[in-house]
């Protein structure tokens, strides 16, 4: 990238910075790379890095800044509203990184939901089996006739029997999916521990 | 490098080196690369941060027929660094001790 292409993609990125600000770092960069003296060809993001790079450390500055000036400087209190709008700035001008947590935190979510529902359906199947078994082989007794009771109440035992295996079951994939979930938060937390001991200065 | 250079102490390393001679940006940034781990988009954010707070001033200067900003220190940049160069000798007293391993002697 030279010289050129990159003041532009800076200054794209930079857009909704305030007009001070933006001038200022802009003006610090243009200056900068001609200091640099760069061979014809050279590219500029090798030694300064991508203007979204450059562009994300001056964001995420500036929004530190906005805050350090709310905790030293009272008086002249910002409002909440430009704090959280460089905030969210430097989010969506985050190198890829941010909005990929936000994506994985979802994918995360939902997975905790579709897992959870799968274990409540067979729960849910397996007290019913129970409960309507049990009833049935109570309610054998009003049935007419020795034979007719036996089969009622055989009718109830086995709707039972399978309630009790269903309910095993349950409990058996709540478990497998209890191993699945610690498995991906625990991966996750490794990885972003790896992330922070790379980013360091 | 092994340790890391936080913000308190990037800020005392610029107006350590601001404070002996007017600097712009470029060389600035190459004279503490030579000493420490930083990269080259590190300290644009650092000066514009110590300029807002009034720590340094900037002026023009033209240079083959363009500006060049040169960062100079102010009287309350004097005396942060002159805090901050009091803050770094006790730290630096308290981590030889531990380090040393004087705390057990």
């Amino acid at each position: 990238m030279d010289k050129q292409a990159f003041m532009s993609e800076l200054e794209y990125r930079l857009r909704r910075l305030p007009e001070d600000d933006k001038r200022d770092a802009l003006d610090y960069y243009y200056e900068y790379i001609d200091d640099m003296n760069l061979a014809p060809g050279e590219d500029v993001c090798m030694r300064i890095g991508t203007p979204k790079e450059v562009a994300f450390e001056i964001i995420a500055q500036t929004t530190q800044r906005v805050m350090d000036d709310e905790n030293y400087d009272r008086r002249s209190a910002k409002s909440v509203g430009s704090v959280l709008k460089l905030v969210l700035l430097g989010i969506f001008a985050a190198p890829i990184a941010l909005p990929l947590v936000i994506v994985m935190v979802v994918l995360f979510v939902a997975l905790l939901i579709v897992l959870g529902s799968v274990v409540f359906a067979f729960g849910v199947t397996a007290v019913t089996c129970i409960v309507v078994g049990v009833a049935v082989a109570v309610l054998s007794l009003l049935a007419v006739g020795l034979g007719s009771k036996f089969i009622v109440l055989g009718a109830g035992l086995v709707c039972t029997g399978v309630g009790v295996l269903f309910m095993l079951f349950t409990g058996l994939i709540a478990k497998v999916f209890a191993a699945v979930i610690s498995g991906v938060v625990r991966r996750g937390a490794s990885k972003r521990v790896r992330n922070m001991n790379s980013t360091g200065i | 490098m092994t340790y890391q250079l936080t913000a308190p102490l990037l800020d005392a390393c610029v107006l350590g080196v601001v404070e002996k001679e007017d600097v712009y940006g470029y060389t600035l940034t190459q004279r503490m690369m030579e000493v420490v781990d930083i990269s080259e988009s590190t300290l644009y954010p650092v000066l514009r941060r110590l300029q807002k707070f009034g720590l340094l001033q900037v002026y023009d200067k033209p240079y083959q027929g363009r500006n060049r900003r040169y960062y100079r220190i102010t009287d309350e940049g004097r005396k942060q660094l002159a805090f901050f160069r009091d803050e770094w000798t006790a730290y630096k007293e308290k981590i030889d001790y531990l380090v040393g391993g004087w705390i057990n002697g």
